[in-house]
């Protein structure tokens, strides 16, 4: 009945997201006051870990797209991972799948940040 | 009949080329083949003859070759139409060893003949006593059939002679099959998989050939009667007793429930958008089972059901259909006109037998296992599931004391798994006593009421023995409701909700004074969304209606009624 973070900064502007438990109006005040640190410019990519999450509701999709609203207004991108089926099917209904990289597992995740990563690198040579 | 799922090449209803029919129903009448390791069980158990043993093989052929014919009938009501093979099936194993020790194979297919006719007559009433045997009760069943084998199936595999020695030859043999079995299902990608039972089974006969645990000499005698001819099965000598009837209507009717879940199966195979059961068509192949079942006892072998082997098959190549189960059946017919195949069968090496069986039980205890906990569970639960393994164990350790009550109650106590499954039967009816199918709780427009009605529902769905997924769903429908009352402020005082539960629904009432609930079914677009985050609680009612199978907003008594029902 509790909802738990995990923020983790994989590099420079690049945050991965992880819930726990129960995203949804008893949690959603907490699950915010974390986040909106990250909604800064310096943010480029921001990853929701739904692996462990185990409901969400209407306040709880809210502060996903706040989230998308300011990252993707600073041309960032917001991504999610490994939805469990039942979360799905709420982003499915509230449509908001449109137009934002569902990784699979952890793997597909890391390569995707191993190319971002190598990118910003070759920026800097 | 219903939408195609993505992953099905050839649904229910499709027509495959002949070629491809043919390859695959040869592709299921092999693996029928392979579990005819349960009669050979039962030849063995009762010390029956190599001429038994090979009626029973060619019996068990005919049987299987029926009883998926009809299964896949679907005609003026008779079978459920899906490729459903039939087996004949481990779960009469218990009890047909039990009636063969007591009077002979003949009361073992007599009595098989009975448990078919009740399950005939059950399957006209399913729905109606569904309530008797949740999902718990059939585990405790099921478990215990798995527990039963444990017994014959280790002296086999070990090859035990007396009490302390151990054939290491015969061991060999069951170490490599059951490896093989194990490691194939586990490790390969692929349709490899699917034949582990087959090719651990052939590497089985080939290290018994090899180390000399079979009989070389009747090897030359396989092809004794040609190639082709008549199949021959000995009549029956089938025999009725009093005693044994309750263990094999205990039998018929888990084999029914078993059946049961395995067409349930096979519409969410085949359907994209399946909800619920369709339980007309259950009672269909129920019947179709019971028809079956009867016909293997009158034929002269083990009651036949539905295999779920066959289903995953099915399921993984993706073909399910009803053409290629009919020719199964016709693939299995032609079979019993090949007598080097029954002869063959029914000198299966003892250990071979062993390792299957290990196999199979283990598979029966843990699906037992899965059925148990796929309800929640409170303290009464638990001492019913528990209490009634318990009593099935003891049963198995207390033989020489349970051997000295008379005939009609030795029947059902010396058998450990009808013992337990009456005994979960008993219990669950029992402990109904004092549990209220109704339930009411009362809660403040406030955001931490949604904390103490998912401890409500999660405590009234332990004490109903409701699904665990049905009480998410209550759970997350009810949340996202109050949810929406609370931050949009509709309620004037406080929220009423009433939950009723039987076994077929659980109905919830959410009542309150104030606004309506927006219970509109449009949803924002993307781009709506995004504008306005606000704009998400405009869509709690279609979040709702889908946790919910029906969802009706009303207004009673000038009190806001939202009502939920959920399909159980």
């Amino acid at each position: 009945m509790s909802l738990t973070m995990k923020i983790e900064n994989k590099m420079p502007g690049c945050h991965v997201v992880k819930f726990i438990g129960r995203l949804d109006g008893t949690t959603y005040a907490e699950c915010e006051a974390k986040i909106n640190p990250l909604l800064i410019p310096a943010t480029r990519d921001i990853m929701f870990d739904m692996t462990n999450l185990d409901y969400i509701s209407s306040m709880g999709l809210r502060i996903i797209i706040t989230t998308r609203k300011f990252i993707e207004g600073n041309g960032g991108r917001v991504h999610m991972m490994n939805m469990q089926p039942q979360i799905e099917k709420v982003f499915k209904i509230a449509n908001m799948l449109e137009g934002m990289t569902i990784f699979a597992n952890i793997k597909e995740a890391d390569d995707y940040f191993a190319v971002m990563q190598k990118k910003v690198l070759d920026s800097l040579r | 009949m219903e939408q195609k799922p993505a992953g099905i090449i050839y649904g229910v209803n499709d027509i495959p080329p002949f070629r491809t029919t043919l390859l695959l129903a040869v592709q299921h009448a092999v693996l029928a083949l392979v579990f005819i390791v349960y009669p050979l069980m039962l030849v063995s158990e009762s010390g029956g003859t190599q001429i038994d043993a090979e009626g029973v093989v060619t019996a068990s052929i005919l049987a299987m070759s029926f009883g998926t014919f009809l299964q896949c009938l679907d005609r003026k009501g008779m079978g459920s139409g899906y490729l459903a093979v039939q087996l004949t099936s481990p779960i009469y194993l218990p009890v047909s060893i039990q009636a063969a020790k007591m009077g002979g194979l003949g009361l073992a297919f007599g009595m098989t003949v009975f448990a078919g006719i009740f399950s005939v007559i059950f399957s006209r009433f399913l729905n109606y006593f569904r309530s008797l045997f949740p999902p718990e009760v059939c585990g405790v069943a099921v478990v215990m059939l798995g527990i039963s084998m444990v017994g014959p199936a280790v002296t086999r595999f070990v090859g035990l002679h007396g009490i302390n020695s151990i054939d290491p030859h015969a061991f060999a043999v069951a170490a490599v099959t059951l490896a093989l079995m194990v490691s194939l299902s586990i490790w390969p990608r692929g349709h490899i998989r699917l034949y582990s039972v087959l090719i651990g089974l052939t590497a089985g006969y080939g290290a018994a050939l090899w180390l000399g645990v079979i009989d070389r000499a009747g090897l030359h005698s396989v092809m004794e009667r040609g190639l082709l001819a008549l199949p021959m099965i000995p009549v029956p000598d089938w025999k009725f007793q009093w005693a044994l009837l309750t263990p094999f209507l205990m039998t018929a009717l888990v084999s029914s429930l078993d059946t049961a879940a395995c067409i349930i199966t096979c519409q969410k195979i085949n359907q994209s958008d399946w909800v619920r059961p369709d339980m007309a068509n259950v009672s269909r192949g129920v019947l179709a089972d019971g028809v079956g079942a009867a016909m293997s006892g009158a034929l002269g072998t083990l009651g036949a059901g539905v295999s779920s082997a066959h289903i995953a098959l099915s399921s993984a190549t993706g073909a399910t259909a009803r053409r290629i189960g009919i020719l199964t059946s016709v693939v299995l017919l032609a079979t019993a006109f090949v007598p080097p195949i029954a002869k063959l069968l029914s000198r299966m090496p003892t250990p071979v037998i062993g390792a299957v069986l290990v196999y199979a039980a283990a598979f029966l205890i843990t699906s037992g296992m899965e059925l148990i906990v796929s309800r929640m569970l409170d303290t009464r639960r638990i001492f019913m599931v528990g209490g009634s393994i318990i009593v099935g164990l003891a049963s198995i350790q207390l033989t020489e004391l349970i051997r000295q009550l008379p005939p009609w109650l030795y029947s059902i106590v010396g058998s450990p798994f009808a013992i337990a499954s009456l005994c979960a039967i008993a219990l669950n009816l029992l402990f109904r006593i004092g549990t209220a199918q109704n339930a009411s709780l009362l809660v403040k427009p406030l955001l931490t009421s949604i904390i103490e009605t998912v401890s409500f529902f999660e405590s009234r769905g332990a004490a109903w023995g409701a699904r665990r997924q049905v009480i998410h769903r209550v759970q997350s429908a009810v949340s996202e409701l109050l949810e929406t009352v609370v931050l949009m402020e509709l309620a004037e005082g406080d929220i009423e909700i009433l939950a009723r539960f039987d076994e077929y629904h659980l109905d919830v009432i959410v009542r309150y004074s104030g606004l309506p609930f927006p219970s509109s079914e449009e949803c924002p677009s993307p781009e709506q969304l995004l504008a306005d985050e606000n704009a998400i609680l405009r869509m709690s009612g279609s979040l709702i209606r889908q946790y919910a199978d029906q969802v009706v907003f009303d207004v009673q008594k000038d009190r806001q009624c939202i009502s939920l029902h959920f399909e159980h």
